[in-house]
Parts: C-alpha cells; structure tokens; sequence
C-alpha cells in the first residue's frame, strides 16, 4: 500500500508552472502490467497494486457476491445520466468489475392534482421516470458497503439509488417480447395439460 | 324430433386407432416445438429507449437546424483553451483527492481487520460474511429545503401512461 500510494504522491508532486504533467510512461516503465485500457481514468492504488502485484494480498477466503445490479432512477435526465456515469467510474476505480451498464425505458407519468376536497382535475402533469442500470460482478462482502457508501456521498438531489442482487425480471424487463412465441408455447402447454387429464 | 327428409344419412364415424391419434398428436406436438425452437434462436430485441430516440420533427428539418461554422479570434480561442486547461487541473485534483479518499478507507479496513483476525477468529469469519440485509437498500437523494411546517400537499394520482408491449 505505502509502496504504490507513493506512486500517486509523485504524480501530484510534479508540478511544472502551472500545468500538472503526467507521465504515462513511467507508470507503464514501473510494471508493464497497467494496459492501456485502465489508464482511461485514474484508479485507486489497490487497483494499480493488482495490475503490478505489489502490496497486500487480498484474503481468498472473502466470500463474493455474484452479480448486483445499482439502479438509479430520477425525473431529470442529465442528472441521471451523470450520476450514473459517475457509479460506472467509481465502480472501476475502486477495483470492482463492472460487467454491464444499461438502461431501460421510462416510465411516463400523468399526475394529477385534484381541486380540494373534490375529484375535479385542477391541473395535470406529464412526468417522466428514468432508469439506469449498472451491473457488478464478483463484488468481495467487504468491499460491498464501503463502494454503497462512497457513491451514496455524491448522489444528487432528485435521484433514488436501489441496490439489489441481480434477478432474471431485470434482464426480462430489457427486451420486446415475442407475442408468437408466448402463443406457440400456451399452445404446447395445452396439449400437454389436455393429455395429463386424459 | 325434427327429421329432415331430404338429407342424407349421417355418415357412420370411422373408428379411427388410438394409435393413430397418438401419432397425430406426437406430430402436432413435434411441429410446435419446433417452430418454438427456431423463434428462440432469433436474437430477441430491445426495447427502444425514450430518451435516446432523435424525435422525427427535427430529423426532418435537419438542414435548416444545421449551424454554420462561427470564426473565433485566436485570442477568444485561446482564453477557451486556457479555460479548459484550468477545468481539468481542477477536476484532476478534485478526482485524485477521491483516490486518496478510498485509499485511506480500503487501508482502514484492510487493518481494521486483520487487527479482528488476530482478536479472534471467529469474529472475523462473522465479519467477513455475505450479509443480505444490506442488500438490498434504496437511497435517496438530499433534498434542497428542510421539511416544511404544517405542509398540506395536495391531493392526486399517478397514472402510468407508458407504452405497454404486451
């Protein structure tokens, strides 16, 4: 950990007037193991520490999760599409493995609001829920909260978080379904119901 | 009781073989699964995003939407440029302190439990356990003003109007 965490000390200590130079060559001299894929954004030293082999092994006995989705929903889509941007970044800075990130459909809303105390319609609205998806795989019990809590800090006013483990409905609710298909299959199902009576 | 005199005479029922209705319903059978067996192999399709959809009105009126290349004088590009460059020294330092950030805490816990290790073991098994209580959680984001006294809000429903595809 003191090892590489120096490795982020000389970045920020080389300052040359004013303009903060990163050398990517040395960090890629230091192991050669850091591919050009994981210098898209920075990563934390535990990160760099797997990619080097350096630092304290991690205990192979933690049990991990299998696959947990983080979905962020919100009324404003710029927001959303930030945040949810910003759980993707987090989730690979961090050294978690972000196996897929998607979103699925809005739902639109009218809401109403009635005259008091009558059912008279004062006004309506036309609101629309957004919805995104991260997915993360093999996530480690102990490193599960504290990722929870480093993107629950920074989430924005207007945004609902939900973090659950992955189910077959979430991948369900993604696709059009096949209204044949489901009619071929009740079909198939009938004859085998009509023959177990006979 | 009414007999029609000019039909003919019913046609006797053959008896067919139970064999062969088994036959045929193993046929029948055999078809669907069939047809079941090649609509899953296409590829299933996903459903379009609201969001993401351009809407028509303006992919129709794209050449009249369609700017014109503005010139800038070098000295307004280069107050741009040196903008930018201010813009991510400062996102550079807000992210690396982020880093530091989770450093400290994955060292914090790293020993926090290695210190558990050494107490006892069996705390540290305990510890270390998938926990689904925690999972799954829903948080929701800060909200711009305390709550407000005696607030009386308004009466109203939500009605789903998305597109359905069943």
């Amino acid at each position: 950990m003191q090892a590489t965490s120096g490795i982020i000390r000389n970045l920020l200590g080389r300052k040359s007037k004013g303009l903060l130079t990163v050398k990517i060559s040395e960090i890629k001299a230091l192991g050669g193991a850091v591919s050009t894929s994981n210098w898209r954004h920075f990563q934390s030293s535990a990160v760099l520490n797997e990619g080097l082999g350096l630092g304290e092994p991690t205990d192979p006995e933690v049990p991990l999760y299998d696959a947990i989705n983080i979905q962020v929903k919100g009324y404003d889509f710029a927001i959303l599409e930030k945040f949810a941007k910003y759980v993707h970044n987090t989730a690979d800075r961090v050294g978690l493995e972000v196996e897929d990130s998607w979103g699925t459909p809005c739902k639109n809303l009218k809401v109403t609001k009635l005259k008091p105390e009558s059912t008279s319609v004062e006004t309506d609205y036309l609101l629309s829920l957004y919805e995104r998806n991260v997915q993360i795989v093999n996530v480690s019990a102990s490193l599960l909260p504290i990722f929870v809590n480093i993107v629950e800090a920074s989430i924005p006013a207007g945004v609902t978080m939900r973090v659950h483990p992955h189910l077959p409905e979430h991948t369900e609710i993604r696709y059009v379904p096949d209204l044949q298909l489901k009619e071929l299959k009740t079909q198939l199902q009938d004859m085998r119901d009509s023959k177990e009576k006979k | 009781m009414v007999e029609s005199y000019r039909a003919e005479p019913l046609k006797k029922k053959k008896r067919l073989d139970p064999q062969v209705i088994k036959a045929r319903e193993e046929r029948r059978k055999k078809k669907l699964e069939k047809q079941i067996r090649k609509l899953e192999k296409t590829a299933k399709q996903l459903k379009p995003l609201e969001e993401l959809d351009v809407p028509v009105a303006i992919v129709d009126n794209y050449n009249e939407r369609l700017r014109k290349e503005i010139k800038i004088s070098p000295e307004e590009e280069e107050s741009r440029w040196l903008l930018q460059k201010d813009w991510t020294r400062y996102m550079f330092k807000v992210n690396s302190a982020e880093l530091r950030m989770i450093d400290r805490i994955l060292a914090s816990q790293h020993k926090a439990l290695e210190e558990l290790r050494n107490e006892s073991e069996e705390l540290y098994q305990a510890a270390i356990q998938l926990d689904f209580s925690y999972i799954p959680c829903q948080i929701k984001g800060p909200v711009e003003t305390p709550p407000i006294k005696d607030f009386v809000a308004a009466e109203g429903d939500f009605h789903d109007i998305s597109r359905k595809w069943e």
